[in-house]
């Protein structure tokens, strides 16, 4: 099984693995639908994160529309391949359409009036993965031209994904603004990420899984990975198909399975980025977030190469960057965006082992949540329409959670103690394999204690994993700065 | 209809469900409200007049009404190819013309002086077609606009080729200045020359950015106005969006007056605002329009930050801020504003601007689909322009 190579899956099989997404798959089905039946072309971009299921939601689509006999007889989907390494000039993507249609121009023929004739009364529907990176290599005279010849053929429909929005769709002076209808994928909840899992473990009869999904402490333990990985679709698939119950109770296994999956997609990526940005990438995995000054001295760089760099990593998507509210708001504190990738880096360069005394804490913080009635009764969600997680809400319903009491009288000191309560609870048990020191324990609990205290910039530099358990203070507390 | 249990106000007479599609090619059959301007514009294919120059903001749809005249022209008998110019090379464009040419039968009657593979070649003054002659080694080769008016003469009496060139101001600004100026000229010429031939005109930069301080290459042409929708047309499209898209409210009356208040009847906000009311799960109420366009201004979901940062580039760097004074105190001021009420105004005094400086700006400013004038006074050229200003600069 490749699950996250969905081009290669039958669409009907993803269709059926598909939670959570039924109001946006509707949306794009619609679309698809109205290209074959009018002369309208509403261009589509799905944006998401790497894993957050973009190129299964397209390949879901055009199942779904395939169904349609007026899509089947006038769309000709034509794939372009998501490492994109062919595409670099607007005249490689006529030349890709031309290759599906096996058609070929004679020396001095136009190829976009070869296309045309070939096409007749059908559509090319090109499906673009990253059209960001594809965009940057065509640069503006190669969107222009895109523009031109959809604009001037209305024989072209793109499907595209991108792992985040870019200035050429942005930007109201760029030949592509408000040319695609964007549909950002959001995460999924936890009871969607236990709804994918539940399909997988019934699909293959492991009664084991399935009754352990729907017990309080399966549904606990869901909701620490849901934090642990920020409730990525590509996360949960390789979960479902890579962990056993064990795996799934201790958490933290679970979650090594997905990284070590992952590796060669980390490597890959991380050998895209130049050896600066690589220090820089590194050096926000080990201090979870900082301030352009502290990340330039971790990577041993100039402070001015760093902001260069950092603004790049913004560009492409790696890094976010937050401004406090109420202290120094010119700075902005960064942070790697893809929480795999930060696990990837911390657990491979050892550090201080964040990592499992955060997977214990979060572990130990949902179990007592998961005990709760509130918790333990949510069914599966097969209301699909139902994306965005009530995670706060179902914490409410725990009514003697003293973190979701703090969360809601917005008291930063109580809710730190509350989840010190867990932190210490954990140690206690030595519910955590040996730690190299004791500086993950003392750190985390300084951090907490001066977050309690008011100090948002030590809530800012918990590790992110923990953040969910903070976001009504988060929320209140930090801007997110507009996008590039 | 999945809404019609909780219509409890009626929608608008005559409203049809429609595909929500920001900024994305709409279908013909489901324009709203511009039936007037197309009639105009069909009109103006005919002689004497040589065709027409759409002109309004971006994304106000002037590309939708290209669109919508070429099946009637083309079903008049008229040869139409419509293309756009959106390229920085004239022999792209012109390979793009050729293309559109060929693609009707009648339209390729210029081909018997022609035979083998026709390349293009423009330069100054013309647009070349060229190929291998009736002779044996022999090239031939042929004028672009000419051969349109031959396939229009072949075509039939009272024929002519109409080209719908939209973005064309891409291509003249893309060009050197001198370049870009001839370009124009070469068309204005073909038209005065040729009087099989009529053009329609779009372009989403304004001329006067294009190549500033001449129109000479298009005042032959009649200059069409593409504002926002009229109330009641701007009603029938929200409330056909809202069908469309299976938003589900119970209070339709109030939700479509929300909207149209909201975008002040800019199709392309309207089609935006459907599509966020869309992603949304709950039951849609006019507070929720208000809501989603308040936060679609606040997160520059639709770049409306443009309207501030791009008048550097616009105006220059010194009249930028004189620009933004003028826009201050006529967006903070509830009537249309005087010149001289402006002249008074502290920001604008403290620009020291003369009378003079400030007319021309705010010729400039209407050029630019900021203002429009009212009398001798300014006003937003919309409400939704206003609000997106007083947002941006925090008034």
């Amino acid at each position: 099984m490749l699950p996250f190579t969905p081009q290669r899956e039958a669409g009907a099989d993803l269709d059926a693995r598909t939670v959570g997404r039924a109001t946006l798959l509707a949306s794009i089905e619609d679309k698809l639908r109205a290209a074959a039946r009018t002369q309208g072309r509403p261009h589509v971009l799905l944006v998401g994160p790497h894993g957050s299921g973009k190129t299964h939601l397209v390949e879901v689509a055009l199942h779904r529309a395939g169904a349609d006999p007026a899509f089947a007889s006038r769309m000709v989907v034509v794939r372009i391949p998501e490492d994109a390494v062919g595409i670099t000039r607007f005249e490689d993507l006529p030349r890709a359409v031309l290759e599906h249609l096996a058609a070929s121009p004679t020396d001095g023929q136009d190829p976009l009036e070869v296309i045309d004739r070939a096409l007749g009364e059908r559509v090319a529907l090109l499906v673009v993965e990253n059209l960001d990176r594809v965009f940057d290599d065509l640069g503006l005279a190669g969107q222009r031209a895109l523009r031109s010849w959809v604009e001037t053929s209305g024989k072209v429909l793109l499907l595209a994904t991108s792992p985040r929005l870019f200035p050429a769709v942005l930007r109201r002076d760029q030949p592509w603004f408000a040319g695609l209808a964007v549909f950002v994928l959001p995460a999924l909840s936890p009871q969607e990420g236990r709804d994918l899992l539940l399909h997988s473990a019934q699909a293959r009869a492991d009664t084991a899984m399935v009754d352990f999904l729907l017990s309080p402490a399966g549904l606990a333990r869901v909701h620490a990975l849901a934090a642990l990985t920020e409730a990525a679709p590509r996360a949960w698939t390789l979960i479902a198909a890579m962990a056993d119950v064990g795996a799934l109770d201790e958490v933290l296994p679970a979650l090594l399975a997905v990284l070590e999956a992952l590796v060669p997609q980390q490597q890959e990526s991380l050998a895209r980025l130049s050896p600066n940005e690589r220090r820089l990438v590194v050096a926000m995995a080990a201090a979870g977030s900082g301030k352009v000054s502290d990340l330039a001295a971790a990577a041993r760089l100039e402070q001015r190469t760093a902001a260069a760099s950092l603004g790049r990593l913004a560009d492409a998507g790696w890094v976010s960057g937050r401004k406090p509210s109420r202290a120094d708001r010119r700075t902005t504190y960064y942070r790697l965006r893809d929480p795999m990738l930060r696990h990837h880096l911390q657990y491979r360069t050892g550090g201080d082992a964040p990592l499992p005394l955060t997977a214990a804490l979060l572990r130990a913080h949902f179990d007592v949540a998961g005990s709760r009635a509130a918790v333990a009764h949510e069914p599966p969600t097969t209301a699909l329409q139902h994306a965005q997680p009530d995670v706060a809400g179902s914490r409410a319903a725990g009514a003697e959670e003293p973190l979701t009491t703090a969360l809601q009288r917005r008291d930063p000191r109580a809710a730190a103690t509350a989840v010190l309560r867990s932190l210490r609870r954990v140690r206690a048990g030595s519910a955590v394999p040996a730690l190299p020191g004791e500086s993950s324990w003392d750190r985390l609990a300084a951090l907490l204690l001066a977050a309690g205290g008011g100090d948002e910039i030590a809530l800012l530099r918990l590790p992110q994993e923990l953040h969910p358990l903070f976001d009504p203070l988060f929320d209140d507390v930090f801007d997110d700065p507009a996008p590039p | 209809m999945p809404y019609s249990g909780d219509v409890s106000v009626e929608w608008p007479a005559g409203t049809r469900p429609l595909s929500v599609n920001p900024g994305g090619i709409v279908p013909v059959d489901e324009l709203v409200g511009r039936g007037s301007l197309i009639t105009e514009l069909l009109a103006l294919a005919a002689p004497p007049s040589h065709g027409a120059l759409l002109l309004g903001d971006r994304r106000i749809g002037k590309t939708s009404l290209l669109r919508a005249i070429e099946t009637p022209l083309r079903e008049a008998g008229h040869l139409v190819v419509r293309v756009s110019a959106e390229t920085s090379s004239l022999e792209t464009f012109g390979r793009a013309l050729l293309a559109g040419l060929r693609s009707d039968r009648r339209q390729r009657s210029w081909e018997v002086d022609l035979e083998g593979e026709v390349q293009v070649s423009a330069g100054p003054g013309r647009i070349v077609l060229r190929g291998k002659g009736r002779r044996r080694n022999e090239t031939a080769e042929v004028d672009l606009f000419s051969a349109c008016a031959t396939a229009a003469r072949s075509s039939g009496e009272g024929m002519r080729v109409i080209l719908l060139l939209d973005e064309f101001t891409v291509l003249a600004s893309e060009l050197d200045p001198a370049e870009g100026r001839e370009f124009l000229h070469t068309l204005r010429r073909a038209r005065q020359e040729l009087p099989e031939l009529a053009m329609f005109l779009a372009g989403s930069i304004g001329l006067h950015h294009a190549l500033p301080g001449d129109k000479t290459g298009v005042n032959d042409l009649t200059e069409i106005h593409v504002d926002v929708l009229a109330q009641a047309d701007a009603q029938l499209l929200a409330a056909g969006l809202l069908q469309g898209a299976g938003i589900r409210t119970a209070e339709p009356g109030e939700v479509v007056a929300a909207m149209v208040e909201q975008t002040s009847g800019f199709p392309y906000y309207l089609h935006g605002v459907a599509q966020l009311l869309a992603d949304r799960s709950a039951p849609v109420t006019a507070q929720s329009v208000r809501e989603v366009v308040a936060d679609a201004l606040e997160q520059d979901l639709w770049n409306t930050s443009h309207y501030d940062a791009r008048l550097e580039s616009y105006y220059g760097r010194d009249a930028a801020e004189s620009v933004r004074a003028i826009l201050d105190t006529v967006a903070s001021t509830h009537a249309p504003t005087s010149p001289d009420t402006l002249l008074q105004s502290p920001p604008v005094a403290a620009q020291g601007l003369g009378r003079t400086d400030l007319l021309r700006l705010l010729r400039r400013l209407e050029a630019d689909h900021y203002l429009r004038r009212a009398g001798n006074d300014s006003a937003f050229a919309s409400d939704l322009v206003r609000r997106i200003w007083l947002h941006l600069r925090r008034l």
